[in-house]
């Protein structure tokens, strides 16, 4: 028996136990049994006698199908619902100069738009404001301020403006007069030699400084006096 | 109205007839009860045709043919006490399962009713699972459930059994 599978020895045990019945003169018997009115073992219901109740009702995987179906809707309805929206994209539309852009741009729904080069384009940065304020001589200083035999003075101007000075314009009158446009060194400082080689008395030195807008500053003045050179 | 198979009786009798009381015998225990049972299922087929359209008619007269000797094996017993009563034997048992082996016997005698009839229709008749819930109107998880259970109780038994010796 230990050398049998269940199923082989319930299946050897049940048909050696069998015992086919004889059927000589059954189907007889049973026709002459329903055409006397016999209703012999009668049954409602679909099932097997002694099986309707057994096992899960008809609904009941219907039910279940139909259970399970819902509960996947609601879960997913519930996850839409709960999952954090996502910020709209912010979509800024300029008119272009193209007449065939539509009245009513429709933004895709990307979450990162890449508007055209000319819709952000950012504008052109606006041009310097003109200066305001004039320019101004600190400082001149002529060196020397007395020339006998010398040839003349050289003139040193320090003048500044809150944007550019453009130039200086030194001009002098005394025994002569003239006028020349000052070199600049370094920084603000801007110089210029003036010739002095006839006659005697007080040269008056003015210098002017201008802006890059044109601005002309309060003139700034000095005084050389030129002697007769002895010797 | 849906239209029912006719049961060819001639061809049922002489194919199915004969395995359909084995069958019965087995599950009751009685094999003259089983023949009784078969040809009053076999009548009431058709009498009284099933509601819905049977396609094997054996496992469907298996199983109210055992339902009906179960019914007519009661009403012997409460015969049989009686007549104890009054001092008269009854000699009409049948014990069809002592051709059984002894230990096949005792496992199978402790089955349900049901399990009895699902294991007859599996291992004597060879029908599948499938075959049975058609015949029987019940779903193939219930003859499953059935068989399943029927095998354990039965494996339990026999391993009980061997112990013993």
């Amino acid at each position: 028996m230990a050398d049998l599978s269940l199923d082989e020895l319930l299946s050897s045990s049940l048909k050696s136990a069998a015992e086919p019945a004889p059927s000589a003169g059954v189907a007889d018997a049973i026709r002459a049994r329903v055409a006397a009115g016999d209703a012999g073992v009668s049954v409602a219901g679909t099932a097997a006698p002694g099986w309707a109740g057994l096992g899960r009702p008809a609904w009941f995987w219907p039910l279940i199908s139909i259970v399970t179906v819902l509960t996947v809707v609601l879960g997913v309805l519930i996850a839409v619902v709960a999952w954090p929206a996502e910020p709209a994209p912010v979509v800024s539309v300029q008119p272009t100069p193209s007449s065939t852009a539509s009245e009513t741009p429709t933004p895709t729904p990307t979450p990162t738009p890449t508007p055209t080069p000319t819709q952000d384009a950012p504008p052109p940065p606006p041009p310097p404001p003109p200066s305001d304020d004039q320019p101004i001589i600190q400082r001149i200083l002529a060196d020397p301020a007395a020339v006998g035999c010398e040839q003349g003075s050289t003139v040193s101007v320090v003048a500044s403006d809150d944007h550019e000075v453009q130039g200086v314009t030194v001009s002098w009158t005394g025994p002569s007069s003239g006028s020349a446009q000052m070199t600049q060194q370094q920084g603000n400082t801007w110089t210029s030699f003036i010739t002095m080689q006839s006659g005697t008395g007080t040269y008056t030195i003015t210098a002017v400084a201008t802006d890059d807008a044109g601005q002309r500053s309060a003139p700034a003045t000095a005084t050389v006096f030129r002697d007769v050179c002895i010797g | 109205m849906k239209e029912r198979v006719e049961l060819n009786l001639d061809a049922f009798v002489t194919a199915e007839y004969p395995k359909v009381v084995a069958a019965v015998g087995l599950i009751t225990g009685n094999r003259q009860d089983a023949a009784d049972a078969v040809q009053d299922a076999i009548v009431g087929f058709l009498a009284k045709p099933p509601a819905r359209e049977i396609t094997n008619v054996a496992a469907w007269i298996t199983v109210v043919a055992s339902n009906r000797a179960r019914d007519i094996q009661r009403s012997k017993a409460a015969e049989s006490r009686a007549l104890a009563k009054v001092g008269v034997d009854d000699e009409s048992s049948d014990d069809v399962l002592d051709s059984l082996d002894i230990d096949v016997k005792r496992a199978i005698e402790t089955l349900p009713l049901q399990q009895k009839q699902v294991c007859v229709l599996h291992y004597l008749l060879d029908q599948s699972v499938e075959t049975i819930a058609e015949g029987l109107g019940v779903s193939t998880g219930t003859i499953k459930t059935q068989l399943f259970r029927a095998r354990k109780a039965l494996a339990a038994q026999l391993r009980k059994e061997d112990h013993r010796g």
